[in-house]
């Protein structure tokens, strides 16, 4: 499937990035466009929903790198529903310290 | 207005066809025309129209054209549409009124009776058409001569030449040459879309702008759109030749009425110059582009110097030219591209001899094992990469390593992280000998603080100074007392090893310890040990073997690789050697999606009677 992303900024100052098909590098800067988005937009937590995101190669792992940094210590970055490759991919290079991984979003 | 008899008698008598007929006769033809009176623009006849009479011009002036271009232009005393008549063959042209015209026309039923019945007649249509012959033989010496002396070596030249103010100049040059015109302009079209003035030269003014002159041109580009209102500019006659790709041939610019010649005419006033045929013609390379824009005036007829509009046939080679110089233009800008194009091979070849020197040329081979790594990159240059090193005289250090991303970016990663490792393990290492410490045990422990600091440092520096980059790596390090056969390691993010009993059974993966390195500065890593028994092997890999890619573009997988593992091994040579043989035949003639990093670490299962 295509890539695309959407992108939402909740009152509570949440942004609500979710990602769709498969990220690769072609198409990761539009991912990273989100992130810088979300930035600008001062934003207290971002929350990624990749329930529908089936493949993510490493290019899409630099963007969550990229955001990790960008948003600072104090933003928290969710990652919900990641299916079993992405979740594989976040886990194996111990990613998963750096960001929250739930099924379902419940702020900590 | 309808003639008499003898109006059209006294008219007949001047026309070619009918100048040696006898008057009675010339009574009797005139008796049987008839006055057509035909208003401006409007067809007479068409291509492709069956003859049905001949006509006489007796006022007024008719345009001979087919659909591409004007073949002449026709006035009082001249005839149409004789030849239809004489061969029943339909019309070959259309013809068109340039203004009020009032014309004589005979059917052809009476003509038909005419030329049997008078032969002064029919010997008047004789004369008619040796005329037609002789003008024709005249076209086609010009034509021969062009070529032959003009056109072809011109094309010929054009292909070969490189030097592209030459290439323009020429090709001006020689449009005004074959037209016998006194000036022209050449136009480029430059990014910023606007015609920029190339060379301009005017023969009587003595004027040489531009091109290999060295002299600038004064006049600012025309652009080809309204800078207020972003509308094509149609009204300055070069622009809209650019816009749209058409020709256009001009007999008297003080007469256009459809474009502004308000430049032109400004020009005229200073100079004392009269510009009269203009012919202005696209550089269209056929592949949809108009690249520039040749502009021609005043041509001039070859014997009396008068200044004269510029016939179909020149517009013809004119267009040709130009349309040759384009392509010819093209062709240069592909030139400079391609040259571009191999510095930049080039400079990627230099990284990749670079790259390879970064690998080792020769893997330690402590007595009682086997090393052997395999190593493809995916393009020319390699995010992956591999390290075998004696860190002292006893321990081996080893590293398999997989840099975020591919190409030149993730290259000059690589080189950094094996550079730091193998430094901060020498480094490492000098400090630590310092310690008294020299029981199996607390060798032992002290490995697997030794091996901590290596990969710490590396983390941190790249994640502190390089964290712009968003890069990071997976990796694999270890230490190796092949004595003991004690392996000390750090996995941080990296595809689980394997290890395998000399029956291909797995043993043990090799799970992380931490997370890829640079990602987070001061991370607290850990370490694991576990010994490798005799006929054991250490099977380390990149992403790039489980990640091939077939045609199909399914994965090789993971489970795949370890079904391969399973067999027994007897030389890690074999082993890398038997797998890759498999990613091969999988991927089949797909590029490689990721580079392959492969390392087999094989302990001899006796010592003596090995390999």
């Amino acid at each position: 499937m295509a890539f695309s992303v959407t992108s939402k900024m909740l009152k509570n100052g949440t942004a609500e990035i979710s990602l769709f098909g498969e990220l690769d590098a072609s198409v990761a800067n539009e991912f990273k466009v989100a992130v810088e988005k979300a930035a600008t937009e001062k934003a207290k937590r971002v929350v990624l929903n990749m329930k529908d995101l089936e493949f993510m190669s490493s290019a899409g792992l630099r963007v969550l790198v990229f955001a990790k940094q960008k948003m600072g210590s104090d933003v928290d970055i969710y990652v919900i529903a990641a299916q079993d490759a992405v979740r594989d991919t976040i886990q194996m290079t111990g990613f998963d310290r750096s960001v929250i991984m739930q099924d379902e979003f419940s702020a900590i | 207005m309808l003639s008499t008899v003898d109006e059209r008698v006294d008219f007949l008598k001047n026309s070619l066809l009918f100048s040696e007929t006898s008057p009675d006769a010339l009574v009797e033809i005139a008796l049987k025309l008839e006055d057509v009176e035909v208003k401006a623009g409007e067809i007479i006849f068409q291509s492709g129209d069956l003859g049905s009479c001949l006509y006489f011009i007796k006022s007024g002036q008719v345009r001979v054209h087919d659909d591409d271009r004007d073949i002449a232009n026709l006035g009082a005393y001249d005839i149409i549409g004789e030849m239809a008549l004489l061969d029943s063959k339909p019309q070959t042209a259309t013809v068109t009124t340039v203004e009020k015209t009032d014309l004589l026309r005979l059917d052809k039923v009476s003509f038909d009776k005419l030329i049997h019945e008078r032969i002064e007649v029919a010997q008047g249509i004789i004369r008619v058409l040796s005329h037609q012959l002789r003008l024709r033989d005249q076209e086609l010496d010009t034509t021969r001569d062009s070529l032959e002396k003009v056109i072809l070596p011109l094309g010929i030249a054009l292909s070969t030449e490189r030097n592209l103010d030459h290439l323009v100049e020429r090709i001006l040059i020689e449009a005004k040459k074959l037209c016998n015109a006194d000036a022209g302009t050449m136009y480029l079209i430059n990014p910023e879309k606007q015609l920029k003035f190339s060379i301009m030269i005017t023969d009587s003014l003595n004027i040489a702008l531009g091109g290999t002159t060295g002299k600038e041109i004064p006049f600012h580009p025309i652009p080809l759109l309204d800078e207020k209102t972003g509308e094509p500019n149609f009204h300055n006659v070069s622009t809209y030749v650019a816009i749209t790709g058409k020709s256009i041939n001009i007999p008297d610019i003080y007469q256009a009425k459809d474009f502004d010649f308000s430049g032109t005419m400004a020009f005229d006033k200073r100079t004392g110059y009269r510009s009269i045929s203009s012919l202005t013609v696209p550089l269209n390379n056929h592949l949809g582009e108009v690249i520039g824009v040749l502009q021609l005036f005043n041509a001039q007829d070859i014997t009396t110097n008068q200044i004269i509009p510029f016939n179909s046939y020149q517009q013809l080679v004119v267009e040709s030219l130009a349309s040759q110089a384009a392509v010819s233009l093209n062709t240069q800008a592909l030139l400079r591209h391609q040259e571009i194009l191999i510095k930049i091979e080039h400079d990627v070849q230099v990284g990749r001899q670079i790259q390879a020197d970064f690998l080792p040329d020769v893997l330690p081979q402590p007595k009682g094992w086997e090393i052997e790594a395999f190593f493809q990159p995916a393009r020319q240059v390699a995010g992956d990469f591999y390290d075998a090193f004696m860190i002292d005289d006893k321990q081996i250090g080893f590293v398999v390593a997989d840099v975020c991303d591919k190409g030149v970016g993730a290259a000059l990663f690589m080189a950094l992280s094996r550079s730091l490792i193998r430094a901060f393990s020498w480094i490492n290492n000098r400090n630590f000998t310092h310690r008294q410490d020299t029981s199996p045990g607390g060798q032992t422990l002290e490995c697997k603080e030794m091996i901590l600091e290596p990969i710490s440092l590396t983390n941190d520096y790249i994640a502190l100074l390089h964290s712009k980059m968003s890069m990071f790596v997976t990796l694999f390090f270890g230490t190796l007392d092949p004595e003991t056969g004690m392996l000390t390691y750090i996995n941080a993010g990296h595809n689980p090893p394997v290890l395998l009993d000399s029956t291909g059974r797995i043993k043990d993966r090799l799970t992380l310890t931490g997370p890829a390195v640079g990602l987070m500065p001061n991370i607290t890593y850990s370490s694991r040990q576990l010994k490798i028994e005799r006929g054991d092997t250490l099977f380390i890999f990149t992403d790039g073997v489980p990640e091939s890619h077939n045609p199909a573009g399914k994965l090789f997988t993971e489970k795949r690789m370890l079904e391969l593992l399973s067999e027994p091994v007897t030389s890690s040579a074999v082993l890398l050697n038997s797998i890759m043989h498999e990613l091969n035949v999988f991927m089949a003639n797909t590029n490689p999606f990721d580079d392959i990093t492969m390392m087999a670490i094989r302990r001899w299962q006796d010592e003596r009677l090995d390999p």
